[in-house]
Order: structure tokens, then sequence, then C-alpha cells
């Protein structure tokens, strides 16, 4: 009887819910994959019924299976031009009434040829500047980019000086279609902008989301606009060969979660770099954290994003680290960009060495101390001209506002109209602590992080204490800009890092 | 703060408030805490400052007379249009009333006054 009995599955001993469990499905398995319950349905196109498609053999296109899945049979027979029943001009048949017509499309030709150009030199011949052309060259070549669906827009070596928004605007509207013609692709665009003269990098370039490659490798920046931290699809950035002496704070947002940057070229560039005493401290402090990650080290990268994440101001994409190291002292401005106290940065930018031993390094917990107000206060609330400036920001007719202001107004507005203009250009910067747009920064001071690759580290952690300049160039300085005096960095550093969750 | 500095400018006998004239003889009262956000204003009511002597309304006419007592002066006129002093007025309020906020809201200003709001910011020092 026992022999009759067909043999039981067996149950296999699941330790995590301490029973035994049946794996095996209920369902009876199959050697072979099932039939289909019924053909897949088939069905022909019929887009567009109009009679005119009606008039000759047309060749429906045939679909199987949903329409969601599809893929035109014939993609290649719907890339020929539809015949249509328009008259054609050149039918090569005479008739009497057709004499008139057939001299228009000729005269057309003709004539429009050459008039073109023509205006088109006399403009440019008032122009006379010779950046104009380089920006209309470039103009022209996005212009192909956009017919052509080429994704990599080259403007290296054009000799630009500036770049427009109005330039980089059309590549917003940038769109792939792919083949099987029911999606729209995200193209990923990559922009070449090396070995030009740029000095300001345009809002527009900064808003497409769809960037992922972006080079000014070799261009004479000072400064970026915090406008590029909203790059968050970048994942390539060259700044490499500039004139870069700090970067915005805000480009921290690209090493956060919402970003994808996987490589970033800074180097070279005239950083200002972290007094050395400063960096000794610290560079002993890396080296017993990698005697930690011998120890632990399928756990290294948890702990490093751990311990980051108490001084970030961001979730940290994993792949890289950012720790914030030092700051400089607070530089404070007055409303009309006047230096009151502090630090000296940034307008000296010939003098390199002597800037740089001049730093004044704050210790951690020192708490800055705003310099005597005009009033009987201090307040976090704008200026009276910055809050005019504003106004004039927002208004439409900004460029020409300068030519309105009064002639014995002092000669700084003027320049402030300018600068206006130019920041508007290039995104304009929000508050690092209370995140206010403003255009006149009230205090500054520059941040030293220790950004790096964490995968990077990890692989040649064995080799680093070994090049000294390899630990001084991934310490970065990043300029934080406040709008008031009060907005300044709290004592200590995790007391910035609570205030400042940017995003 | 304010409490003291009041208090202060009471037993100095200074006057609660100051009167900002227009050039087209509007009048506006302010709070002298309030108006002395800006710096011109504060160095004009300044007992001690100088520049008081000459910006003054009643006495840049006269320089060369002896000037009144200086905390007597509560009257200023300026050569801005009332429609602009009165939104530095509201500035001066704006200012006030949000001193010790941490998220300060934005103040309006119609846009067809933002040069001479500009040229006042300039001349008033805020």
């Amino acid at each position: 009887m026992d022999e009759d009995e067909l043999p039981l599955p067996k149950l296999a001993w699941d330790p995590s819910t301490n029973s035994f469990t049946n794996h095996r499905s209920r369902k009876r398995t199959r050697s072979t994959p099932p039939p289909f319950s019924s053909d897949p349905a088939l069905f022909s196109s019929d887009d567009d019924p109009s009679a005119d498609n009606y008039t000759q053999e047309r060749r429906k296109r045939k679909f199987r299976g949903p329409w969601y899945q599809q893929v035109p049979a014939d993609e290649a027979d719907q890339k020929k031009a539809k015949r249509s029943f328009q008259r054609q001009h050149d039918s090569g048949v005479f008739m009497g009434s057709d004499g008139t017509d057939l001299d228009e499309p000729f005269e057309h030709t003709e004539l429009k040829l050459p008039l073109l150009p023509l205006r088109r030199s006399r403009l440019q011949a008032q122009l006379q500047s010779s950046q104009r052309s380089a920006e209309d060259a470039a103009r022209e070549e996005i212009e192909r980019c956009l017919e052509s669906g080429d994704e990599t827009i080259e403007l290296s070596s054009r000799g630009l000086t500036t770049l427009s928004n109005a330039t980089i605007r059309p590549l917003a509207t940038f769109t792939r279609i792919s083949e099987h013609g029911f999606s729209q692709l995200k193209p990923s665009l990559k922009v070449f902008l090396a070995s030009n003269d740029l000095t300001n990098l345009p809002e527009e370039l900064c808003k497409l989301e769809s960037l992922s490659f972006l080079s000014l490798r070799n261009n004479v920046f000072r400064e970026l606009p915090p406008a590029i931290g909203h790059l968050h699809n970048l994942k390539e950035l060259n700044i490499a060969n500039n004139r870069l002496r700090y970067l915005p704070f805000e480009i921290l947002e690209l090493f956060s979660t919402v970003s994808h940057l996987k490589d970033l070229r800074l180097h070279p560039n005239p950083f200002l770099e972290l007094p050395q005493d400063q960096l000794d401290d610290e560079s002993s402090q890396p080296e017993s954290d990698e005697q930690h990650t011998s120890s632990r080290s399928q756990h290294g990268v948890k702990h490093a994003s751990l311990t980051s994440r108490i001084f970030a101001p961001y979730e940290w994409n994993p792949e890289w680290t950012a720790t914030y190291k030092s700051r400089t002292d607070v530089r404070y401005l007055e409303s009309n960009g006047t230096f009151v106290k502090g630090p000296d940065f940034s307008s000296s930018d010939d003098s390199d060495s002597e800037s740089g031993s001049s730093m004044l390094l704050e210790a951690v917990d020192s708490i800055p101390v705003p310099p005597e107000p005009r009033g009987n206060y201090n307040s976090r609330a704008p200026s009276l001209l910055e809050v005019a400036l504003k106004t004039c920001s927002q208004s439409p007719q900004l460029p020409n506002l300068a030519s309105f202001l009064h002639e014995e107004c002092p000669e700084y507005l003027f320049s402030l109209m300018a600068n206006l203009e130019a920041k508007k250009e290039s995104g304009g910067s929000k508050c690092t602590i209370c995140k206010r747009t403003f255009f006149m920064p009230r205090t500054e001071w520059i941040e030293w992080w220790d950004i790096a690759k964490t995968v990077g580290t990890a692989s040649a952690s064995p080799s680093k204490p070994g090049n000294q300049r390899d630990a001084v160039e991934r310490i970065i300085p990043l300029m934080r800009r406040g709008c008031s005096w009060l907005c300044v960095p709290k004592s200590g550093d995790t007391g910035v890092s609570d205030q400042m969750a940017l995003d | 703060m304010d409490n003291t500095h009041q208090g202060a400018s009471a037993s100095a006998g200074l006057s609660k408030y100051v009167t900002l004239i227009s050039s087209d003889g509007f009048e506006f009262v302010v709070l002298r805490e309030a108006a002395c956000i800006s710096g011109a204003i504060k160095r004009m009511l300044d007992p001690k400052s100088k520049s008081s002597l000459f910006h003054s309304s009643e006495l840049c006419s006269h320089p060369q007379e002896k000037p009144k007592p200086v905390y007597l002066r509560t009257l200023l006129t300026f050569t801005h249009s009332g429609i602009v002093l009165e939104k530095v007025a509201e500035y001066f309020y704006y200012n006030y009333k949000n001193r010790d906020r941490e998220d300060v809201p934005d103040m309006e200003i119609p846009p067809e006054l933002c040069l001479e709001l500009l040229m006042a910011a300039d001349f008033l020092d805020t």
C-alpha cells in the first residue's frame, strides 16, 4: 500500500519564519510555453480616412498585437512622400491659361536670391562686430542641430565672447522622435563650448533639462552662475582651464540624489586654496578614515555617506561624497555694494599669492559679528535699493531703463543697471541661507568642501597619501552669498546645514 | 531694542515721530525709529552729526545762521514727489515691521516708480 502512494513534495525549512514552506507553485508545470489562448489581434491602420487616400491602391499597414507595442512593419514605405492631388506647376503641358503662372515661380527665385544676402551684408556692415557674427554662426549651428536632430552641439573654438539667452532658447524645444513613431524619446544634449572667450553662461543653458554633457573648458569664466546647480541630468561637466577662483555654492546640488553627475573636471583653475596648516589637519583625518575603510570594506560607503550627511545640505548621491571642511570669515557689503568689513577675496583677481595668504580662516564655532547697522537694528528685510532693483529686473524694459536714469544720479547706478541685466541673463541668485532671490549680496564667504567620487577614492586610497597635490585639489572653494547681514553661517557647521536644506 | 532706543530718544528730548515733506507739499508722519533705517535721515536727525546742519530743510537754506537746537528738528523736506515719498514711508514701515522676522515677505512697488525709488534709495542710503 505504501508503494502505491505517491511521494509528497518535500517541504523546505525556512529559518526566517521558523516553519516549513512549500516553494513549489501550485500550478502544474509545463515543459513548453503555453500556446496563445487565441490568435493575437490583427488590425490594419486607417489613420487618415480621407477620400484622397483611396484614389489609388494603398497599402495598409498591418499590425499584430496590442497597439501600444506597435512598430509599423513598413517604416520604409511610410517615408516615401505621399503623392497628393495637387497640381504640379511644371507639368510639361502647356495650356493657354497657364501662361502667366509659368513665369511667376522663375521671377520669384531669381529676385529673392540676390535680395537676401544683400540685406544681410548691409546689416552686418552696420553692426561691424565680429562677435555678433560669431554668435550668428553659433545660432545657425544650433538651428542645424535642431533640424537634423543632432544631439551634439559643437560650438568649440568659435571665438564666442557672448552667448545670449535668445541663442540657446531654441535648444529647449529639442525633441527626439523615436523610429517607432509612437513615443518621444528624451534627448540627451551634449553642448561643447570649449576654447571660446566666454565669461557668462546664459540662464537658458542652465534650464536645459536634457543637457547631459557640458564642456566649458578653456574659457575665461571668473564665476559660474548659481543656476548651474539646476542641471540635474548633467552627467559630465568640464570647467577646466578657466579663471575660476571659486565655484557657486549651488553646484553642490549636482552631487545630490536628484542629479546624475558622473564625471567632473575642475582643474586646472586658480582656485583659492585652503591654507596649508588647515589642510594638514584635514589630511590626517582621511587617513584615519581609510584605516576604518580597510576594516569595514563593505560598510565603508554607507558610513561615508552617513558622516557627510551630518554636514549635508542635500541628500548625497551615493557616487559622491562632499564634506564641509572650513570657511573664511564673512565679508560684509553695503546695500550699494561697497565693502564694509571682512576678508577680501573676490575683488583681488590678479594678486593670487597675496590674497591667499591674507585669507582668514574662521574657527568652526565662532559666530560672525555683523557691522554696525545704519539704522538702529539689523534686519533681514531687503534694502530699498534692493527692492527697487528687483522691480527693475522684472520690468520688460530692463535694457532701456538705464537710459531713463537721471543724468545727475551717481555713476554707480548706471553700472548697477548693467550688472542687473547681466545677472538676469545668467539666472539671478538666491540667498544660500534664506533662499530669497537677491541682486546685491550683503554677505559673502567661502566654504571649502572636500568633494570626491566615492568609487574613485576607495580604489585609489592606497596611493592617496603619497600625492599631496591630489588632496589639495579635492578641496573646492565654494562661494556662499547672503541677502542680508543676518544671513550668515550659524555657529558650528551643523547649525549651517540644518538651516539650508536647499531643495 | 526699540523700546530702549525710544526710551533713550524720549529722554534726550527727541520726538517720537518725524515728518517727511515732499516737494509737492505732502506730509508723511513717520515713526522716528522707522525712518532712521535710512542712513541719511539718521544723520540728519542725529543731534551730534554735523551733516545734519546741511541736509535738513529749514536750515539748509540759511547755512550761515546759527542752527537751532537739533533735537527740535522733526520736519524734513525732500526733493522727491509725494508719490515717491509715500512709497519710501511705506518701505520704512515695511522694514520696521519685519525687523525681527526670519522670513520677510516681499514688498511690491509699482514698476513705473522703480527708477525714482532707486535714486531715492541712493539718496537716503537705505
